[in-house]
């Protein structure tokens, strides 16, 4: 069920007018591939977008972000200079549904009770998330539900020459008060989404039981004949958060994104390292993802984007991964 | 809009703290005490015993240590030179400024050891966290039973602590120490041999134990405790992982779903052997 219909151009004035007060933020097209860009105020998504390359975490979440500035004081020790932390007001759209929800699991790495992350979450309130619903699966899809509202503010489902509307959170209605958004019932999806289209409902709590007795099985050391570390996987994972902390020369602290399936990544000064080859790093990323996150959170740290299996250079499919892993006897 | 060092410091807890280093004893050729403040000559946190602290110096980095000991005004963190940062700490002297955040951890669960003998063993600079329950233990003497250490290095040089171990231990009542080297040297009349051999030759009877030391120590130890028969959940240890964060959200200290800047660096033998063995 949607809330409102309204014309692809008084959708495009409307979002034009939000301009004035926020940065509107689109996938814009380099090259083949999409990538997060400032909207250009008129272009709407080609028929090929299928997502883009890098999902939206680098917007809330940067690959590289600067915490700290020190200033150097001959000779003394640096001193510590003010932070500034981002405030500016963002409306991101076109976002897949499967990369707003990625939002809500990271939300629970980098706000919660015992810690609120300055940095993330406020970016994370300045923004305004519109999802588009996907209506064609991607070759390495798997999510389960492709009209997932979590995450989501404002969620648009592409009818020709119209959108439906759908406002979801108070943030998203907050948004809606322009006439052109005008509807006095709920309006059905008027087209025929593909029954189920994803249809790989792979990672379930079996999944995770499973996880829990096959720690020390072969599987995991054949599966790391195949892997080659690079960490892309982990790059363009919407979810993988792990981060390194760094001090630069020029004065700085850095946080960057950083990757389990390297062996820096715990490798300790006196050269013992507990995840020494790659088949420990590889079964790390997998047990993290679907037992080590559900246990601590309940949910597992993956939304089926599929990009680790478009972009994996020797064709390592988490989808075959998991099934490999819940045939082990 | 900037908002100054303080909010930040308030909301952010990845911001050191301003301190500065007050004393640094020379440990061994490659082992220094630094005994820290803040700025303003307060102790920076109250750390329970076997917790841990983010040292920093900016512009170079930081790295979580055990405090080792604290004092009325300090902490003190016993620091081997290893790599990067660890090489630059040595390099500074008296009075120098760095950043510090704690404390992180759980801490070695004091009530546990009350009114037990506890016997202590520690390899190398592996005395250093567990020098942190000592020093709780010598300060709270009435609290605790009979204390035993059993503590090796290398040679008589490698050993961490010796005004300790030679000057203010043997003092405490009902405290037996045993410190033993690797290999003979001159001068040395004590016990030569590794630790894990020297526990077995001294036959303790089982009791609580906390062990600190090389992977290699703690291999060998193990068995031989478990030969004399002490239970799993009387078998204490604190591990050491790459850390980033202090806060379980980088991602690099977990062992399984654990995180040994949260749940740890304190484990039991019990503990131990429900999570994997990727430590």
């Amino acid at each position: 069920m949607f809330d409102y219909q309204v014309s692809k151009r008084e959708f495009q004035n409307w979002l034009i007018k939000m301009q004035e007060e926020y940065e509107v933020w689109a996938p814009v097209k380099v090259g083949k591939n999409y990538t997060w860009g400032s909207w250009d105020g008129g272009s709407f998504p080609d028929e090929d977008y299928q997502n883009t390359l890098k999902p939206p975490k680098d917007l809330f979440f940067p690959q590289y972000e600067v915490l700290l500035k020190y200033k150097k004081v001959k000779g003394k020790r640096p001193l510590i200079i003010e932070p500034d932390l981002p405030q500016e007001k963002r409306i991101i759209w076109e976002v897949r549904p499967c990369d707003a929800r990625s939002l809500t699991i990271l939300d629970r790495v980098f706000i919660n009770k015992d810690y609120e992350d300055p940095y993330y979450s406020h970016r994370r309130k300045n923004t305004v998330v519109i999802s588009l619903v996907c209506q064609k699966p991607g070759l390495g899809c798997f999510c389960k539900d492709p009209l997932t509202t979590e995450g989501s503010d404002l969620m648009l489902l592409d009818c020709g020459d119209t959108y439906l509307v759908k406002l979801v959170s108070v943030k998203g209605k907050g948004l809606i008060k322009n006439p052109v958004f005008t509807a006095d019932k709920p309006i059905n999806i008027p087209m025929e989404l593909p029954a189920n289209p994803f249809n790989l409902e792979i990672a379930d709590k079996d999944l995770a039981e499973k996880l829990e007795v096959i720690y020390r099985s072969p599987l995991w050391r054949e599966l790391q004949e195949k892997c080659v570390n690079c960490g892309v996987c982990t790059f363009l994972c919407p979810t993988c958060h792990c981060f390194d902390l760094t001090d630069d020369q020029k004065g700085k602290k850095v946080r960057s994104w950083d990757s389990c399936m390297f062996a820096s990544f715990t490798k300790q000064a006196s050269g013992h390292n507990p995840r020494p080859t790659g088949a420990e790093r590889l079964r790390q990323r997998v047990m993290h993802k679907f037992r080590y996150f559900f246990e601590n959170h309940g949910i597992f740290a993956c939304v089926g984007c599929g990009r680790c299996v478009e972009k994996c250079p020797v064709n390592l499919d988490i989808r075959e991964v998991l099934q490999r892993i819940k045939e082990v006897q | 809009m900037a908002v100054t060092v303080e909010q930040v410091k308030e909301i952010n807890p990845l911001v050191p703290i301003k301190a500065k280093v007050i004393k640094i004893v020379q440990e061994t050729p490659d082992v220094k005490t630094f005994h820290i403040t803040t700025i303003d000559d307060k102790k920076p946190f109250d750390p329970l015993p076997g917790q841990l602290g983010m040292l920093s110096l900016p512009a170079i980095g930081e790295a979580m240590f055990s405090v080792t000991n604290k004092g009325e005004n300090h902490i003190e963190m016993a620091i081997k030179s290893v790599g990067q940062l660890t090489e630059a700490l040595h390099e500074i002297e008296e009075g120098q400024e760095v950043g510090i955040r704690g404390p992180y951890g759980n801490g070695f669960p004091l009530d546990y050891f009350k009114g037990k003998d506890i016997l202590f063993i520690g390899g190398g600079i592996g005395l250093a966290p567990v020098r942190s329950l000592i020093m709780e233990c010598v300060r709270n003497r009435e609290n605790y039973g009979k204390l035993s250490v059993v503590y090796g290095a290398r040679s008589k040089a490698d050993l961490c602590f010796k005004e300790d171990l030679f000057e203010n231990w043997p003092k405490v009542p009902n405290m037996d120490l045993y410190v033993t080297i690797d290999r003979e040297e001159e001068g040395w009349d004590g016990h030569v041999g590794f630790v894990p051999a020297y526990v077995e030759e001294l036959a303790f009877q089982p009791q609580v134990t906390v062990l600190c030391g090389p992977p290699v120590m703690i291999k060998f130890t193990l068995p031989a405790l478990q030969k004399m028969g002490f239970a799993d959940q009387d078998i204490i240890t604190t591990l050491e992982m790459r850390m980033k964060c202090g806060i379980g959200k980088c991602g690099r200290c977990n062992i399984g779903s654990c995180y040994v800047c949260l749940d740890g660096p304190v484990f039991t033998m019990e503990q131990l052997k429900e999570l994997p063995p990727e430590y």
